[in-house]
This record gives C-alpha cells, structure tokens and sequence, in this order.
C-alpha cells in the first residue's frame, strides 16, 4: 500500500516534473509572501519588507534542491542527465559509437534469434490452463528407446482407473489430401477422440468442435473441424462454411465447424489445419490391439496434483496391466511429461533442453566476444580520458559520480545495441522459420519478439552494460588528479593494465575458437553421414507423391491409374526405370510390425522381433540402386488372391534363420498373423534412418504394394542423366494427363529427402550452417579486438619503442618482439578455448555422428587457422612499429 | 531563529505531525503555530520546514492538497494521513521514552 503511494508520487515527480516544480515554487512564493506581509505589519516599506523576507529565506534555490532530495528524485535526475552528458559525448565521437553499438547489435543478434525460436518452441498452447497439461510415452524394458504412441486399450485403463488426471485424449497425426471446389490441398490433419477439444478446454470459434458425444474415438460420423488459419486462408472466415461438404482422401466429410485462433493443434513444429474423427483414420484393429502402440496422448492433470503423483498412479496400473495382459504388456510402462516440456516429441524431453542451452551458451559467446571487443574500444578511449576524469574529480565530483558516469556511457551503448541487435535478431529468426522449409515436412515456427526473448535480451544488455561499463567505471574512479593532471601522460603503462587487455583478446580468441570447433564438428558429422554408404543410391532419383484416393479412386481403380502412369512414365524421354513405395528412406512415414519366423509363437511386442517394413513395386530395388543379393524381387505374378511375399534384408534373414538360406521360408507379423510372408529375395542392408547409421543394422523387409491396397504412393523415377530435377515437370504433367483432379505433392529429388529433410541430414546440416556463421562471425569479431589491441599497444608505447631503438634495437627485432605479444595472446587464447570445447563438446555429444568431441582433425585444423591468424593480424603492427622513427618520437616530446 | 540542529534529531518530524494532528494546514501556519505552542521557544525556519514535510509525503504519513487560504491565495494544504496517525503515536511514545530518560540524567539529585 505505502510503497503503491511512494511509487505514484515519485513517477508524479518524474513525469509532470514541470507542474511539481511549479507547485514547488508556487509554495515556497507563498511563504515569502507571508514574510513580506509580516515585515509590512511590523513597520517596514514594502521595499525594505522584501529585501528582509529574502534575506530570511536565504537561498531559494538551495530550498528547493532541498525538497528535490526530500522527494528522492535526485538520482534519477542525475541519471538523466548522465544520459543526457552520454548522448552528447557519443554523438562527438560517432564513429567509436557507431562501432560500439554495432559491434553490441551483432553480440546481441544471434542470441535473439536463438531466443525467439527456442521460446517459439517451447510457448504453452493457447489453451486454459496449458500448464496442466501432459503426454504420456511407451517404454519397454530393456530397450532404451521411448514410444511416443500408447496402446489404446491401456489409454482406456488408464483413464478409468488413473484418478490424479481430470482427462487423457487420444490423437494423432496425418497428412490428408481435402478437396473442396474442384481443387485439392495437402494438409496437416489431426485425428482426434471425442474429448481432445474437451481436455484441452477449447471452445469453437464457428460451429461446433468435436465432442465427447460424438463417440470415445470421435464417432463414425464423417465430421471435420477446420484450423482457423486455413478457414481464413481457404474460406474467408465465412462461417457459412459451417455445414459445407468437403472431401477428406476421396471421402465426403461436414465441416462441423472452426478451432479457435492461434490453435495449431498439439504437435509444436506442425500446424494442424484440419481435425477428423480418430474411428474413421485408425483401423478398429489396430485401436483395440494392445499390442499396438496406436496414439498419441494429451492428459490433463487434476488442479493442485503434482507430477509425482501422476507418475505414480500411471505405474501402479502399468504394474497391473502387466500381471493382466502379460503377453502384451510384459514390460511395458508408460511416462509421463509436462507437455511444454516434451516438445516436439517425449523422445526429446531430455535432449531438447540440453540442444537449446547449447546453442545459448554459443551466442552467448559470440556476445561475450563482442563485448570484449567493446571493452577494449571504451578501454583504449579511456586512456585519453584520464585527464577529463581527473578535471572532474578535481572540480568536485565524487567517485561515485564517475563511475555512475562510466556505467550510464555502457548502457547507453548497450541499450543501443540490444534494440538494434533484438529487431535485426527476430527479423532473422522469423526470415529462417519461413525458408527452413525441409521436404516432407512443412515446419510451422512463429518466432515473435515475445516476453520471454525480450526479457532474454533485457538481461543480456545488463549483463553487456557491466561487461563494457565496469572496468572503465573501476578505473575512471582510481583516477588522482594530482598525479593525472600535472603531466601528459606518454609513459608506457604498467604491466597490470596491457595484461588486462591482452586477456582480454586471449578471451576472445578462447571463444571463437570453441565457436569454431563446434562448427568443425558439425561439419565432420556431415561429412561423415554424407560419405556413409547408404547401400542405395540417391543420385538421378526423383520423388513424386500422389493420392488418387483424395478424388475418389478405389483401390481397384487407383492400381489401373497406376499401372497406366507406370507406362506414361516409362514411356518419357531420359528416364531409366520407375517403380514406387509408400515409404521414402529417411522420410517421416514408417511402419513397425513385430515379426517371427513360423514355427515360432506368434509374434507380439514380448516375443517377436521389430521390423521395419516397406510397400514397394517389383522395380523398386533397381531403381534407388539395391542390387538383389539372392532371389527375386515382386512380379506380376505376385497379385493379390496369391501368397504374400517379401524380401528381406540381410540382418532379418540372420536374426530369425541363423546360419540358414532364407529363401522360401515364411514369417508372420503382428499385425496379421494369419496370412504369413514367404521370403522370394535377400537384399543387403541400407540404412533408411538416421539413427541406423553408425549403429546396428535394422531388420527390414519389403512387401508388394500390389497384395496391399495402398492408393497414396511415392512414385521414384532414376533419370538417365545427372540432372534428376528436370523430370520433376514432365512426371508432374504424366499424372495430370491421366487424371487433371489427382494430387501430386512432395516432387523433389531423393537425394534432398537424405540431405535436407529433418529425418534426414538436414538438422545437422543445419546446424553445421548455423554455428558456421556464429563461428566466422566471433572470428570476425576476434581479429578486429585483437588488432585493437595490438595497435593500440603499439600506440602506447611509441616512445618507449624510440627509446630502445635509440639504444641500438634493430627494427628487425622490434618486429619479432610485437609479433611475439600477438602470438602469446594466441598461446593462452587457443588452449582456454580447446578446454571450452572439448566441454561444448561433450555436451553435444549425442548430437554429432561418426565424430567424437576430441576429433583431432577439426581441432588441429583450428588450431592452425589461430596460428596463421594470429601472425597475420600482429603482423601489419609490428611493421608499423619496427618503422618507427626514434627521432621522430624522441622529437614530439 | 533556531536551527534544525537545535531540536534533537527527528523531532522536527514529530513536531509537524503533532501540529497537523489538529487540521490541514499550509507551511507558514505550521511555522506559525509551533512558534505559538512552544511559547515563541521554538522557531522552524522554511530551510528545515519544506525539506521535511516533502519528505514526510514522500514517506506517505501526511498528503497535500492545494485550497485557497485565509488571505484568498492558493496554498498548499497538508494533512495527517492513516498512517501517520500512527507514526505519531509511535513517534510521540519514543519521546516521552527519551524526555523522561534525558530527564532522569539532567535532573539534580
């Protein structure tokens, strides 16, 4: 209550400081008028009454100072007129201003666009009470990976007997392929059960959502709810659109009505635009299979429960589940998140956080760097300073006055900088969210100058404003103007203060050169899952995805299509072979069955193996380039009333027939234990994953897209020629000669699936890009402290350097000794900043392939680009001193 | 005219208060009035006077409001607030504490 009071009527003192200040005079002309008055009553001329009222009230100004003071206004006054002094000073000097505030902007730029995305990323959902909000994750014993799906039946245990959470709902992603008015776009979709929008508390902004009442997994009724964003986009936020007939993957849906504004469903890096019943995107097989983990799941916890306690009662019906179901379950746990903090998948709850304070504490370096640089700027112009400090003290102000002069001078340098560093930094985080488009995978970032990145900034500018403001403010306070003003000051300086700003630029250098070695190891990871053999071969291969379904097709009508644009396709100039498959080597689709050889028990998620299987086409190994080891690949004869083949990989046929000829013999999988696979063909293994490489071969197999009603497919086309992108139109136009109303989507070459994709290479090549440009960045910034202080040095110390050449020191030797001062920085800096990366690197380490953080080929090759440039940079100094003119500099005295 | 230095330390404040505890008043008046009280003993002059009431609005024990005064003039009028009700409870209890202790001291025996 009292500190509400002080607050108002000092920011009443600040603000309307014009109307204070009049009331003040106005109060103080009273009490002279009573005075006056009095001295009148008692006698006096009105004349000689003033003179004796002021003499009484001495000085007025002094009163009122006096009353200022009372008020508590006189820092914030001096402050501003510190701010005042600073703009002045700086506008005298623009180009160290220029440089300083420059060099602050791009310290602070990186850190803002790293800022903005992380806090992009991990921004609650735009839901009530988002922080009630948890996932749940699959784990298996003794397996160290996490399933970010659920089994549906223990979803449904869960929910009944897990009393600490308010709700559990159950969703997934899918691509959909909605057409509306003749024309038809690819979409995120959500597919949701009855209570996802209930659990989340979201409330309709047209129509209705999908409710509890339409059936625990959404219901049969074809209903779809639309984003907001892609009403606005598609339908003009027309609300008429409530009851309108769309077509979902060739099936006619009612649009029921609009999410609110800003939802963008519940997977961070996607935007959902369009929510559809879970029953009728999921087999009912599948949902009521305990042994298939199904769907992802949003929980909501009860007011005031703890995680714990979450946790807690999730295991205790794992642990019963396991006694119930214990061919399925054995095992089986499930764990529970804080959504916010298992973005964008559980999988990543542990690494995301270490991935986000790694690239902090690298922008951060590049600031720290910078600062340094603008250290070494206020350090340098401080030296000439230290007669105006002395005249200062001499004339009465205090130390506190100089260092609070010093300080202000800093943050009007850093607030500077920040503002430019946070709107170019947003600018760039904002520019990349939109061309970080990776194949497959349309990325939806918002970067925003939030309040988090603001206040992210906010601290790093104090925390730059005592960097650069300190040591100057410590010095400027030593100053003693007896000794300060009575020469001119052409000594060298003490040994303290070059150690000072030598250590200064060894700081620099430590840091850019972790910045560097970073960046080395991220180029090392690429270049090494660049020169892994995959085992198939990118080059000349072009994707192209199509979904006749979205128009309507059936299966029997979409294989006619097929077989007719496998024709058309083959028919067209410069083209080797085509074939398709409904998976792409590292793209985002996948299928896992679990698998067991017959004569084995049936498989399930305790017994059987985990396999990954793809839906292919006879031509499909020619064409990536998989040579057939043993046997043969799918032909005509393998239609659909005849058995189901396959062909293995090589690691599948060792884990169920060891030793033995896999050919002929038959497995099952999980999914449909009753029609078993024969093997027809071995092939070797290729790594389709990211995470295979380097690692241990995954079990594969590949069966016919002809026995399976697949109707969305990936068509590969192996060019004749290097140039794979040019067919992109003439395989684009042999599908819209067929048939104008069908999709085709994702058309770009196989090998930008591998190095561009996000389930590709494109993350670390991302990130090699990244710290690349942090890297030449705080370079940049390095060299240019380093040769300051360098030439500084050699500024300073002009007259000692004409001395000892008086004294007979060849020029030659002068130029060994300043060299020798550029490399002692470099011999301190490289191995401070070897020592920094081999702990950047250890942090890192699960994000790097093939490399470990000691790699010494990207250390040596940093630690040999130091060398060179270290000499290079003390070179064109120590020149210019090894030329000095003793005379000269003799004579200037 | 006595000086500031004269009254113990913090007595100024406690003088102010006591004297706006019986109205609202503007500076001279207060001036005045302790001049009255104290038998003409006491004589705060206007160095000592705004400094210290500003401050005790700073500190929220008394308010200002401007109104016109006895002579037609706009004057700034002070008045005791809730909370410095209080504080000159508490600041008076401190100097009888202290009187009666100096009091002890000084007497003869």
């Amino acid at each position: 209550m009292r500190w509400t009071r002080t607050l108002r009527l000092r920011l009443r003192s600040l603000l309307r400081s014009r109307r204070v200040e009049d009331e003040l005079t106005e109060e103080l002309q009273y009490h002279l008028q009573h005075l006056i008055d009095d001295h009148i009553a008692a006698g006096a001329s009105p004349n000689d009454a003033r003179y004796a009222a002021l003499r009484d009230m001495g000085a007025m100004e002094q009163r009122k100072e006096e009353c200022r003071d009372a008020r508590g206004l006189r820092l914030i006054e001096t402050i501003y007129g510190d701010v005042r002094y600073s703009l002045r000073q700086l506008r005298k000097y623009p180009v160290f201003t220029a440089t300083a505030v420059l060099t602050i902007a791009l310290g602070i730029g990186p850190n803002a666009t790293i800022a903005a995305i992380i806090s992009s990323v991990f921004r609650p959902l735009p839901v009530a009470d988002a922080d009630r909000l948890a996932v749940f994750a699959t784990t298996i014993s003794g397996n160290p990976r996490i399933w970010q799906r659920v089994a549906y039946p223990d979803l449904h245990d869960y929910r009944s007997s897990a009393t600490p959470f308010a709700d559990m709902a159950a969703w997934d992603l899918t691509s959909v392929s909605l057409t509306t008015d003749g024309s038809t776009d690819r979409l995120i979709a959500t597919a949701v059960s009855g209570n996802y929008f209930s659990t989340l508390r979201l409330d309709p902004a047209a129509g209705r959502l999908i409710l509890p009442s339409d059936g625990e997994l959404g219901g049969t009724q074809p209903i779809a709810v639309l984003s907001h964003s892609y009403w606005s986009r598609r339908f003009g936020a027309n609300s008429s659109v409530v009851g309108h007939e769309v077509r979902i993957d060739g099936r006619p849906f009612t649009v029921v009505g609009v999410a609110p504004e800003h939802f963008r469903g519940t997977f961070t890096l996607l935007s959902s635009e369009v929510y559809v019943p879970l029953e009728l995107f999921e087999s009912q097989d599948r949902l009521s299979n305990r042994d298939i983990l199904a769907v992802r799941v949003i929980a909501r916890l009860k007011p005031g429960v703890a995680l714990d306690e979450a946790r807690a009662s999730i295991d205790t019906v794992a642990t019963r589940l396991e006694r119930d179901h214990a061919v399925t379950n054995n095992g089986r746990r499930v764990r529970v998140f804080w959504e916010r903090q298992a973005r964008p998948e559980p999988q990543n709850a542990s690494q995301a956080p270490v991935l986000a304070a790694l690239f902090l504490l690298l922008v951060g370096a590049v600031l720290l760097i910078a600062c340094a640089n603008v250290l070494g700027l206020f350090l340098a112009k401080g030296l000439g300073r230290g007669r105006e400090m002395a005249i200062r003290r001499a004339l009465g102000a205090s130390r506190s006055d100089l260092i609070r002069l010093c300080v202000v001078e800093a943050l009007v340098i850093a607030f500077l900088g920040a503002c430019g560093g946070a709107i170019a930094g947003v600018a760039l985080a904002r520019s990349l969210a939109s061309v970080a488009a990776t194949p497959g995978f349309p990325l939806s970032l918002d970067p925003q100058f939030d309040w988090t990145t603001a206040s992210y900034v906010g601290i790093l500018m104090v925390v730059s404003t005592l960097v650069i403001g300190l040591l100057p403010a410590l010095r400027a306070s030593r100053v003693d103007p007896r000794s300060d003003l009575s020469e001119g000051k052409t000594a060298t300086e003490g040994r303290r203060r070059q150690l000072i700003r030598k250590g200064l630029a060894a700081t620099q250098i430590a840091g850019s050169v972790m910045l560097l070695v970073v960046c080395g190891l991220f180029i090392r990871s690429v270049q090494k899952l660049q020169s892994v053999d995959l085992g198939f071969d990118a080059n000349r291969v072009l994707l192209a995805s199509t979904d006749p379904g979205a128009v309507g097709y059936d299966a029997e009508r979409a294989r006619a299509f097929y077989e007719s644009l496998d024709t058309a396709i083959e028919s067209l100039p410069g083209i080797e072979s085509a074939a398709a498959s409904v998976f792409v080597p590292f793209g985002t689709g996948n299928s896992t069955p679990y698998i067991a050889a017959e004569g084995q028990p049936p498989p399930s998620s305790t017994t059987g193996l985990l396999a990954d299987r793809h839906l292919v086409t006879g031509d499909y190994f020619k064409t990536i380039g998989t040579p057939l080891l043993r046997g043969r690949t799918f032909s005509n004869v393998d239609g659909k009333p005849s058995p189901r083949v396959a062909v293995v990989n090589e690691a599948l046929a060792a884990r169920l027939w060891p030793g033995e000829a896999p050919v002929g013999r038959r497995f099952r999988s999980n999914d449909d234990p009753e029609a078993p696979f024969e093997v027809i063909g071995v092939v070797p293994n290729a790594p389709y994953r990211r995470g295979e490489i380097g690692g241990p071969a995954v079990p594969r197999f590949f069966v016919s897209l002809d026995q399976f009603d697949g109707v969305a497919r990936t068509l590969h086309v192996r060019s004749r020629t290097a140039a794979a992108a040019t067919l992109a139109s003439s395989v684009t136009e042999a599908v819209r000669r067929l048939d104008s109303a069908v999709p085709v989507y994702d058309v770009y070459t196989l090998e930008r699936q591998i190095n561009d994709s996000g389930s590709g290479f494109g993350a670390v090549r991302g990130a090699a890009a990244i710290t690349g440009v942090l890297g030449v960045l705080a370079l940049i910034l390095a060299l240019v402290g380093t040769y300051g202080v360098l030439s500084f040095t050699v500024r300073a110390r002009t007259r000692e350097i004409g001395i000892r050449m008086a004294f007979g020191l060849t020029p030659p030797r002068v130029f060994r000794m300043l060299l020798r001062e550029s490399w002692t920085i470099g011999l301190f800096g490289v191995p401070m900043g070897l020592a920094l990366s081999l702990a950047a690197g250890k942090v890192m380490e699960g994000f790097l392939f093939g490399v470990v953080a000691y790699d010494p080929v990207t250390l040596l090759t940093v630690v040999m680009l130091m060398a060179g440039i270290s000499t290079l940079v003390g070179f064109l100094p120590a020149r210019r001193a090894a030329r000095t003119n003793p005379i000269e500099t003799l004579r200037y005295e | 005219m006595s000086k500031p230095t004269d009254l113990v330390q913090g007595t100024l404040d406690l003088l102010l208060l006591r004297v706006l505890s019986l109205e609202p008043m503007h500076g001279w008046a207060i001036a005045q009035r302790i001049r009255q009280m104290s038998n003409e003993q006491l004589r705060v002059g206007q160095s000592a006077l705004y400094p210290a009431l500003h401050k005790l609005e700073q500190q929220g024990w008394i308010e200002a409001e401007w109104a016109a005064s006895e002579n037609n003039r706009r004057a700034k009028y002070y008045k005791l607030t809730a909370a410095g009700r209080k504080a000159l409870k508490a600041e008076t209890a401190q100097w009888e504490r202290l009187s009666s202790a100096i009091t002890l001291i000084v007497k003869p025996v």
